[in-house]
């Protein structure tokens, strides 16, 4: 009964337990890998659906959203987007040691990922940026994972962190200003 | 230097004047700058080098991560063979679950086989959590005993990914052992006495196993019992294993570990008690459809006794085990130890003869620990199924029949949704689907009301007593049921309950091949028109025959295609059709799988959503063929009489269609639907309302009331639309066109200020959708906030670059602006491209227009007689 279950801690979320959270990451990455695989063994590609996509229907998949809130449903979205960054980071991490031949080597690098090798580095890069950032202020961090890895647009990201539309936007900016500063002043 | 050097408080600075000069405009930022910097001219270099930096276009966010993001998460390379890690290489995935993946791997410097665990990537994230990973595994790699899986070594790698190696053993879990049926008592005993020592030597050493279940127990090929996975669950936090991951996990915590208070190593040994239990009888002791009725059944039930009474000797084991599931850890054995010797006398004096029982599937029914909190709370019913337990035990017999010919006539009905007792929510659809089969079947029978699937769904899990429901949907019985698959079987129960006085009319058990669905609901539907004195007539009776075999396949994945279709938002429409594509090419003679690709492509085309003329040919030639495999299939009628409505604007052809489909299911609400807008736009009112009102009787809940509440807007019945579109949004604040119609509404009524609130909520709950910035526009413009407007035209229109936008939303707020020649523009495009939208030209929110000769002509073009009521998907 994963949906109820999931749906249950959802609502145990918002009234305030907080093991809720560590409860629902982990369905909420494993369902992220689900759907992603049955889409690639259907249609042979990987990014039919994209980032949002998947956040979406793994929502879908694990909420029954004849019982939740609009807000639950905003919240869910976050923490698959915070899923997302480690899902992302993680590979790029796999990657960048594989290139260098050491922990998880791939052996097969042919996975149809549409990237080049300076992106991979660039997202490292920007999720240590993002680490250190979020000892400052862990709003802004949570926007960055909504908008750029939960792929989520303002309004969803606004809704999901309980703030204004126009406070996002500005989080944006600022988030996309430290952070350049972060990466490139040395 | 970097800014993670600053300090925080200086941080707070910088950051403090930066966010308030992105609000100052360009031209005065210098001056706001050496106001607010003074004569710290670092602080101003910072703030200024962060202004420059928001200018740029190109920082590493600004290119999108979403289709790397989804090829990364697909990307075969996240659990696929071939990898190494560390010394060891993955040979295959030999388990999978909430605390990570096993996988077979080679350690390439011993050359041995190991069971590597690979735990999910985010419990490595953080030094807290690897400090705990590797405190615990360095306590469990010294637990050295026969019956506990040996831990090689751990280790995090470079990129975060915790890992433990355990020793590889050939054989099959406990779990998979009762799954092929339930053990001997002295096997089952022999078992528990290997996995009491493992426990007892491993609570010497102060480690606590957390999660005992069958799945972690593996019988070797060699004959030794092996306790696996000790300490992942502390490692992956007691979260995981607290009420968490899945109803399996916690069917065998103890009380205290279900209710998240600290344990002890009695935990492992209430755990060892529901796995006993299991192995003798098949089954386990506590049961729940779900996470609290579960945990509800291990704080407060007591078990029914695992063996049969008349089991010789069986009393000596079952006192061991009910001394294992004691509910407070002071009435249980205090240690293993304890146990051992109890469970070495009963090995003792076993006679072997005590496992030669009946069948565990045939008490498994009449075991009350398995019936739903529902049930609970309607006691008298506790009785009814005990004894439908026994009917099942005969093979399926009428119930309390002779009861019905006091009751009164039964010409309405709801079918309830059903119970999904598979234990696994990824069936829910499935059960659905049986569900919406059902109500299919019966819809079927002319001479009783269906209540639509739609107005039902809101009842699933809910707390209201049967005489409840039936009187919110004013019915004189409700069908209620569950679903139980399993593979290739299927067993359906359902019964017939009159709601007034509230009684068991029939109740049966039907169990068949996951093929023959269709066949169990036509019974069904057969045998409840029986009870209730309905004679079907000869047409009837073919209908229901009619049902062809489909490949369970398809049906399984159209059910699925129908679950996210009801769900009518972008993203699951999508979704859906390739369900509905996957059925086709399972079994391309399976007409529904047609119908619903059809709608897949109408419907967002009816909401504005896809291209007129890129969808709705498409929806054509799907629905035809559908009629063509099967012209029994009402739906499809509809289907087609969806195109012919919004897209050829064919109304006599759209009336003849749905005619057809009410015919053919006289319980199909939408095909009301279409027939009340067809007859609206050929000028027939009077026959309008009596078509309405039937499908309102049938689909009363709330997707009705929007329907209802959009046609009051087009008669300009404002104030009944706005109370239906407050009854649509408290009864379901997702429903963001109830928002939109609020917003309309109160725009005609000139009460701006309010109108436009509601309409920034639709925008907001839409996720920008353009019909809601249509109404927005609209409602700033009207309220004199012409620039607002001008912008969100300038939004729509920027859209409009992205996906389809219907012309004729912006044409609606150039209206309200009095910008006459750009609404034409827009309203020409609208034509030509077929807008769905406007169909509603008679609509209030086309006033601003209506009085230029120019739309008079397009309403005659159209043929578009009169306002629309409630033709709305």
């Amino acid at each position: 009964m994963a949906a109820e279950d999931t749906t249950e801690l959802l609502l145990a979320l918002r009234r305030g337990d907080r093991q809720a959270l560590n409860r629902l990451m982990p369905r909420v990455y494993d369902e992220l890998h689900h759907i992603a695989h049955r889409e690639l063994a259907r249609v042979g590609g990987g990014g039919t659906l994209g980032t949002t996509g998947l956040v979406h229907e793994a929502y879908l998949k694990l909420v029954d959203g004849a019982r939740v809130e609009v807000e639950d449903r905003t919240h869910f979205l976050a923490l698959a987007a915070t899923a997302m960054r480690h899902i992302v980071i993680d590979y790029a991490r796999r990657r960048q040691t594989g290139k260098r031949g050491g922990g998880w080597r791939r052996i097969s690098l042919d996975e149809g990922v549409p990237a080049s090798e300076e992106r991979f580095d660039e997202l490292i890069e920007l999720d240590e940026a993002l680490q250190r950032l979020e000892r400052f202020d862990e709003g802004l961090c949570k926007v960055v994972e909504c908008r750029f890895f939960g792929g989520m647009n303002v309004e969803e990201t606004a809704a999901a962190l309980e703030v204004a539309p126009r406070t996002v936007d500005r989080a944006w900016r600022r988030a996309k200003a430290w952070l350049h500063r972060e990466i490139h002043e040395t | 230097m970097r800014p993670s050097e600053l300090d925080s408080g200086r941080w707070q600075r910088i950051d403090r004047i930066f966010d308030a000069a992105l609000d100052t405009p360009p031209e005065e930022r210098d001056a706001f700058l050496a106001g607010a910097c003074a004569a710290d001219q670092e602080l101003r270099a910072q703030v200024e080098a962060l202004l420059a930096a928001s200018e740029l276009e190109e920082t590493s966010l600004d290119e999108p991560i979403s289709p790397l993001g989804a090829a990364i998460v697909a990307s075969p390379d996240l659990d696929s063979e071939n990898r190494q890690v560390g010394p060891f290489r993955i040979l295959r995935e030999i388990g999978r679950g909430g605390m990570g993946v096993v996988y077979l791997a080679e350690d390439t410097r011993l050359g041995r086989q190991v069971a590597l665990k690979a735990l999910p990537p985010y419990l490595g994230v953080g030094q807290e959590a690897k400090r705990r990973f590797a405190a615990e595994a360095r306590a469990v790699s010294s637990l050295d005993h026969p019956n506990i899986a040996t831990l090689y070594e751990t280790d995090v790698t470079a990129e975060g990914q915790l890992y433990m190696a355990f020793a590889f053993y050939e054989g099959e879990t406990l779990g998979a052992r009762i799954a092929r049926g339930h053990l001997l008592v002295e096997e089952a005993v022999e078992i528990a006495s290997r996995i009491a020592e493992g426990l007892a030597a491993a609570h010497r050493s102060g480690i606590i196993h957390r999660d005992v279940k069958p799945s972690n127990v593996l019988l070797a090929e060699s004959g030794e019992v092996k306790l696996l996975d000790f300490g992942v669950a502390k490692v992956a936090g007691e979260e995981l294993t607290g009420e968490g991951v899945q109803l399996g996990t916690i069917a065998y915590m103890s009380p205290e570990q279900a209710s998240g208070a600290p344990v002890d190593p009695r935990t492992d040994l209430w755990s060892l008690g529901v796995v006993l239990y299991e192995m003798i009888s098949g089954e386990r002791p506590f049961r729940g459809a779900d996470q609290t009725s579960l945990g509800h059944s291990i704080l407060h039930d007591e078990p029914g006794p695992p063996l049969p009474v008349w089991s010789e000797g069986s009393g000596e084991l079952e006192r061991v085990i009910e001394k294992l599931l004691c509910k407070a850890p002071d009435g249980r054995y205090q240690g293993a130890e304890d146990l051992l010797i109890d469970l070495r006398a009963v090995g003792a004096g076993q006679s072997p003869s005590v496992a030669i029982r009946d069948p565990p599937s045939h008490r498994r029914k009449s075991r009350v620990g398995r019936l739903s909190a529902a049930t609970r709370r309607r006691p008298w019913r506790l009785v009814s199924l005990g004894l439908l337990g026994l009917a099942v035990a005969a093979g399926g017999i009428w119930l309390a029949s002779n009861a019905s010919g006091t009751t009164g006539r039964i010409e309405r009905l709801a079918v309830l949704p059903l119970t999904n007792l598979t234990g696994d929510s990824a069936q829910q659809y499935y059960v659905d689907g049986v569900h919406d089969a059902l109500i299919s079947a019966l819809g079927k029978i002319g001479r009783l009301d269906i209540i639509s699937r739609t107005s039902v769904m809101r009842f699933r899990a809910t707390n209201l007593s049967v005489p409840e429901i039936a009187q919110e949907l004013e019915v004189d019985a409700v069908v209620e049921g569950s679903v139980l698959r399993d593979g290739d079987s299927l067993a359906i129960t359902t019964q017939l309950i009159a709601a007034s006085p509230e009684r068991q009319l029939w109740a049966e058990t039907y169990r068949r091949s996951v093929g023959s669905v269709l066949g169990i609901t036509s019974e069904v539907a057969r045998s409840i028109a029986a009870e209730i004195g309905v004679t079907l007539s000869s047409a009837e009776e073919a209908r229901l025959v009619s049902t062809r075999p489909v490949s369970p396949q398809a049906y399984d994945a159209y059910v699925r295609g129908r679950f996210y279709w009801e769900r009518r938002n972008r993203a699951a429409f999508e979704l859906a059709r390739n369900y509905f594509r996957r059925a086709i090419e399972i079994d391309p003679s399976f007409a529904p799988a047609y119908t619903g690709l059809a709608d897949t492509y109408s419907y967002p085309a009816v909401w504005g959503l896809t291209k007129p003329r890129e969808s709705y040919p498409s929806a054509r030639v799907l629905a035809e063929t559908a009629l063509r495999i099967d012209s029994t299939v009402a739906e499809a009628y509809v289907s087609l009489a969806v195109v012919k409505f919004f897209y050829d604007w064919d109304w006599a052809a759209s009336e003849r269609l749905s005619r057809r489909a009410i015919a053919l299911n006289p319980n199909y609400a939408p095909a009301y639907l279409r027939l009340a807008g067809s007859l609206s736009h050929q000028g027939r009112q009077q026959e309008v309302s009596t078509a309405l009102d039937r499908a309102f009787e049938l689909e009363p809940l709330p997707i009705g009331w929007l329907g209802r509440a959009l046609s009051n807007y087009g008669r300009r019945d404002f104030d009944a639309t706005i109370e239906l579109a407050q009854e649509a949004r408290d009864f379901d604040p997702g429903l963001w066109q109830a928002s939109w119609l609020l917003c309309l509404a109160l725009s005609q009524k000139g009460l701006y200020a309010q109108a436009i609130g509601e309409c920034r909520e639709a925008v907001a709950r839409s996720e920008r959708n353009s019909l809601a910035l249509s109404g927005l526009g609209y409602a700033l413009a009207l309220g004199g906030r012409r620039d607002e407007a001008e912008r969100l035209i300038e939004e729509l229109t920027g859209l409009a670059g992205k996906r389809y936008v219907p012309a004729s939303f912006a044409a609606i707020v150039y209206g309200a602006l009095g910008d006459r020649d750009r609404a034409f523009e827009s309203l020409e495009v609208a034509y030509e491209e077929r807008d769905s939208h406007l169909l509603r030209l008679k609509y209030p929110f086309f006033d601003p227009l209506r009085s230029d000769p120019r739309f008079e002509a397009l309403v005659r073009k159209i043929g578009v007689e009169a306002p629309v009521p409630a033709s709305e998907g």
